[in-house]
């Protein structure tokens, strides 16, 4: 059977972002590994440590969701997908934030039963060349360096995530700017230790905790929307999108008499239908749009 | 979050002096008191000297006296928990279930016990890092002189 869909393969004009997104995210699995290893190292019986290396490993699901989807979404429609692959993004998406989610509960629940029980975290020594180092030093050497990856990358993939209207990609900036802020609450909580204070390693994973859930909540959301066929949204927002909202008006000017302008969202892509009108004379390609990049919009269906 | 951490370092400065500390003042309560509070557990006869020489040695680097009393492990972990003691010293085995409830130390000297590893250990309450770092530093000390390390 022969595809049906649209497009195959990337639109040119995202081509060339798609293969930056994908170098990127290749970087991205790397240093994650690096500072996985490096935590999981120095991790000791640190709570906001074990919260704050756990978030981390995480961390690689949305890169690795991203790399998977972008695959699929090359290879375009097939005999058994007619409509691509597009959703496949979405699917990942929806993976991610569910874990996100799931993993910070699970870590609140860790932070809030220590903190409860009074537990006093116990870190010790380790003798290097002679001189016997406190190991709180080296965690916050090993949370400082994971700090250093997500904040670059981070601010790399929020513009490509813009560009590609590419929301897995967004979370994934997203998650990365709550690891680098988790690292800076490790390294408190930690100092908190050095200072005496028994509560300050749990409360800085309770906080921890508390963003990764608000971030996984949020992306639940959003990604539920998408695959249960609601209005594009704006990135990393539950708003209406504004791309949306463009080409509704404009197809409501050309078809005064349709009944409704029906729109949902696969993956990065807009898919529209016409309800109550014919298209006639009506030339997709020639249909330029203020506020809307030609490249979104998938398909303009009608039912008459 | 900007708030949080300006707040826990304004905190964390208010809280300057010895790094790291101990979260119950375990090493300025063994100099306010002069005495060291040493709970002995059953050991092997042929540890016993290394035993002697370990709290010699504790005494010698904290500068206070060493006041030791003998009873059960069950005991003597229960009062060092409730801070009765502090510093428990004996067999214990590395993967002891009283392991969650206080800071077992690297073992002085250790041997197999079938599966397990047990070892000539000071036991101090959790969280009292500072001290730790002490009874680390005296067991490696011995370790080194010993040739074991």
């Amino acid at each position: 059977m022969p595809a049906v869909s649209e497009h195959a393969g990337h639109p040119d004009a995202i081509a060339q972002d798609m293969r930056a997104a994908v170098r990127l995210e290749k970087w991205n699995i790397f240093w994650t590994i690096t500072y996985v290893g490096a935590l999981g190292a120095a991790m000791g019986s640190s709570q906001a440590m074990k919260t704050a290396w756990v978030e981390d490993i995480l961390g690689l699901i949305p890169p690795l969701a991203f790399l998977i989807g972008e695959r699929f979404e090359r290879r375009g429609a097939d005999g058994r997908y007619h409509y691509g692959y597009d959703r496949v993004n979405g699917l990942g998406f929806l993976v991610a934030a569910v874990a996100l989610a799931a993993v910070g509960v699970f870590l609140l629940k860790d932070a809030v039963t220590a903190l409860m029980a009074q537990e006093h975290v116990t870190i010790g020594t380790v003798r290097v060349w002679g001189r016997d180092v406190w190991l709180g030093w080296f965690m916050i050497a090993a949370q400082a360096y994971a700090c250093i990856p997500p904040f670059i990358i981070g601010r790399k993939e929020l513009k490509l995530a813009k560009s590609l209207r590419d929301k897995l990609l967004h979370t994934d900036a997203l998650m990365n700017k709550a690891n680098w802020q988790t690292g800076i609450a490790g390294i408190l909580g930690i100092l908190g230790i050095g200072f005496g204070f028994w509560w300050a390693d749990a409360v800085a994973a309770a906080i921890i905790s508390a963003s990764i859930i608000w971030d996984g909540w949020n992306a639940m959301k959003v990604a539920a929307g998408e695959l249960i066929d609601g209005m594009p949204r704006e990135l990393g927002d539950e708003k209406l999108s504004q791309e949306a909202d463009a080409l509704a008006k404009s197809l409501h000017q050309q078809f005064p008499e349709a009944k409704a302008i029906l729109l949902r969202e696969t993956g990065r892509f807009i898919r529209a239908e016409v309800v109550g009108a014919r298209p006639g004379d009506f030339n997709r390609d020639k249909l330029k749009i203020d506020g809307c990049d030609d490249w979104r919009i998938d398909s303009i269906s009608f039912r008459p | 979050m900007a708030r949080f951490v300006w707040g826990l370092l304004t905190l964390l400065l208010a809280a300057c002096g010895p790094f790291p500390r101990d979260i119950d003042d375990t090493l300025q309560g063994i100099h306010e008191r002069g005495t060291i509070r040493v709970g002995l557990v059953t050991m092997r006869d042929v540890d016993e000297p290394l035993a002697r020489d370990f709290l010699a040695r504790l005494q010698r680097e904290s500068g206070a006296r060493v006041v030791t009393e003998r009873g059960p492990a069950e005991l003597q972990l229960a009062r060092l928990d409730q801070g009765a003691l502090d510093l428990v010293l004996g067999d214990f085995a590395s993967d002891s279930p009283w392991l969650p409830e206080v800071a077992i130390v690297e073992p002085i000297v250790d041997r197999p016990a079938g599966d397990r590893s047990l070892g000539l250990s000071p036991v101090a309450a959790n969280g009292e890092n500072r001290w730790v770092g002490v009874l680390e530093k005296t067991v490696r000390d011995i370790r080194e002189d010993a040739g074991r390390e």
